[in-house]
């Protein structure tokens, strides 16, 4: 019986640690995963060959809180002529027809619980580059997550930049 | 140093594919056979010490017998470590090519550490043929072996694991904070359950199944070998996948894949067939059941291997666009033809006319509106202000609303005087040409 049962136990363990592969699988496919955008957006087209500045699409960097994306409209001003043959540029040329906005996912967000009230602004007008947070965008094609934004990749940035470092900069 | 650093040119596409498979490839050859040298030295170390200690015939003689199987041959070792090592760093000189990755440093202090690794293992192995006499010396120089070879380990994990960071490279200025971070810590703890794993199954492979096998003096002395071995390789089999697990815990998302949880999944799968025959090794007390043992557990590294490259790229996947773009704009200067001078020595108007072919025309034309308005409206007011018209490519503002405002393209001052020299000299050409 026992001679039985040790091999049925190291198949059960290793059946165990497969599954728990599994789970951590399935946890980054649902909540880590960049997500897949309702456009493949070629940001190296548009910043790295372009040459396109960050805030020619998200306009309110440098002015609030929010960099936010880009109306339908800036961009049809554009492709309502240029590369009108790609199936990317056909979708949005649906969106702009169909009068919908294009609900883009975000791809950076602090946790609700973490308290963050961070701004674009002041970063944007100290001069801080896009790419210090955000990584290469200029060599992305859909944005992704390259730097994990915690609080010491902040402190650490704020430490540097001679920046405050009160509690109160950034969680309100 | 200086020489490795010249050897290196700007990889094209297709460097890219070589070097990736190189490796792989390659370290399929250095991780087994550092971790072999080090698991054997390690099992070797502690039967002497122990053996000696309890006054143990069998252990001491398997001792000796470890080394004199497994050690030596500075030939073996150069062609399966060193060699290797080095043409790992020389790939990854190319894939990491013109980015903050301090690959010589890194790969440098790797070869040397491989280096003296194998060297002292070698000296190690010289004098365990003599353990008797020159017991003393036999147990510094393993020693030695065994500090530098884990150092190797040590070295490869931190490497090769803070490639998963690329925002971390420029801020890194030696080598030595790779060394400590939550992801190299439990890396290499796999690596040592790996390294002493697949030196018991590689010894119990070469002692039972390889050829005639070792040459056992007595039947008590066999049972012991295959005991030990077979033991030593179980319980570090089944101890693999709870670092493999942690490991996938605790990695960075930045290169997180699909095939990472797929071939680690592949790999623990291997494992688990692993532990079932060396179960029944010890149980049966019956190596041939465990022959299959030995290739699967180099398969396995091979599994691990992909997978871990293949999160690697993931994570510095922006690099490599880079890279290709860098490759694809020496295409294009490698097929101008013979005698024109490159975009550099260019100036003037057909500097001009090389800008605004890239980075104008995908908006403008001359006698039509693409997204921007034509340029025979607009060029006019240009004529003889030359100045206005840099200062317009310089600082674009919105002048006509039916069109979108034009973006800042980020031009030098010479380059937007060269564009602007060209229109103006285009425009008066077209004008010429219409009058006539």
């Amino acid at each position: 019986m026992k001679e039985k049962l040790i091999p049925i136990g190291i198949v059960g363990y290793f059946l165990v640690m497969i599954a728990l592969i599994g789970v951590l699988g399935w946890y980054w496919q649902n909540f880590q995963k960049t997500p897949q955008q309702p456009i493949e957006f070629p940001h190296n087209v548009h910043v790295g060959k372009l040459k396109l500045d960050c805030q020619f699409c998200h306009q309110f960097a440098s002015k609030s809180r929010f960099a936010t994306v880009p109306t339908v409209k800036l961009c049809v001003d554009c492709h309502k002529t240029a590369a009108t043959d790609r199936p990317e540029v056909k979708k949005l040329m649906k969106y702009w027809e169909d009068q919908i906005p294009i609900e883009w996912l975000k791809v950076y967000s602090f946790r609700k619980n973490a308290n963050v009230n961070f701004s674009h602004k002041p970063h944007i007008r100290a001069g801080v580059d896009c790419s210090t947070c955000h990584g290469r965008v200029d060599q992305m094609i859909t944005a992704r997550k390259t730097r994990n934004i915690n609080m010491g990749f902040c402190v650490s940035c704020h430490r540097q930049a001679k920046a405050p470092t009160d509690c109160w900069t950034c969680h309100k | 140093m200086v020489i490795w650093d010249a050897l290196i040119s700007q990889p094209r596409a297709d460097h890219l594919i070589v070097a990736k498979y190189m490796v792989i490839v390659l370290s399929l050859f250095f991780f087994p056979y550092i971790s072999l040298l080090f698991g054997s030295l390690l099992y070797a170390l502690g039967l002497n010490i122990k053996g000696r200690a309890d006054q143990n015939p069998h252990e001491i003689r398997l001792s000796a017998d470890i080394m004199g199987t497994l050690g030596g041959g500075l030939g073996r070792g150069f062609f399966l470590g060193i060699l290797p090592i080095m043409v790992i760093g020389i790939a990854f000189a190319q894939i990491l090519y013109d980015s903050d990755f301090k690959v010589v440093l890194h790969f440098g202090t790797l070869l040397a550490l491989t280096t003296l690794g194998i060297i002292f293992h070698f000296f190690a192995h010289s004098y365990a043929l003599e353990i008797q006499a020159k017991e003393k010396v036999f147990r510094i120089t393993a020693t030695l072996a065994a500090i530098f070879l884990f150092l190797t380990l040590y070295g490869f994990v931190a490497t090769t694991s803070l490639m998963y960071y690329p925002g971390k490279w420029a801020h890194m200025n030696s080598g030595l904070p790779s060394l400590f971070s939550a992801v190299v810590f439990v890396r290499l703890l796999w690596a040592l359950t790996f390294a002493l794993g697949f030196a018991a199954v590689t010894l119990l492979f070469f002692f039972f199944l390889w050829g005639e096998g070792l040459d056992f003096e007595s039947e008590g002395y066999k049972r012991f070998v295959r005991y030990f071995l077979s033991g030593n390789a179980f319980l570090f089999t089944l101890l693999q996948p709870l670092f493999l697990v942690w490991d996938l815990y605790i990695f960075p998302e930045i290169g997180k894949t699909a095939a990472v949880y797929h071939w680690t999944a592949a790999f623990v799968l291997l494992l688990m067939l692993c532990s079932v025959f060396l179960y029944y090794v010890i149980i049966k007390q019956n190596e041939r059941i465990g022959r299959a043992v030995f290739p699967m557990y180099v398969v396995g590294a091979l599994l691990f291997f992909v997978g871990d490259h293949t999160g690697r790229e993931t994570a510095y996947q922006e690099h490599t666009n880079y890279l290709l773009t860098q490759a694809q704009q020496l295409e294009q200067q490698r097929i101008v033809p013979p005698g024109q001078a490159p975009e550099e020595a260019v100036a003037g108007v057909e500097l001009g006319k090389q800008i605004y072919n890239i980075r104008c025309a995908a908006c403008h034309a001359f006698d039509r509106k693409i997204v921007g308005p034509p340029h025979i409206d607009v060029l006019p007011k240009y004529v003889g202000k030359k100045e206005e018209l840099v200062q317009f490519i310089l600082n674009p503002v919105r002048v006509n609303t039916e069109y979108p405002p034009m973006p800042n393209l980020g031009l030098q001052p010479h380059e937007a005087e060269a564009v602007a020299e060209y229109l103006l000299e285009e425009f008066e050409r077209q004008q010429q040409a219409a009058g006539q």
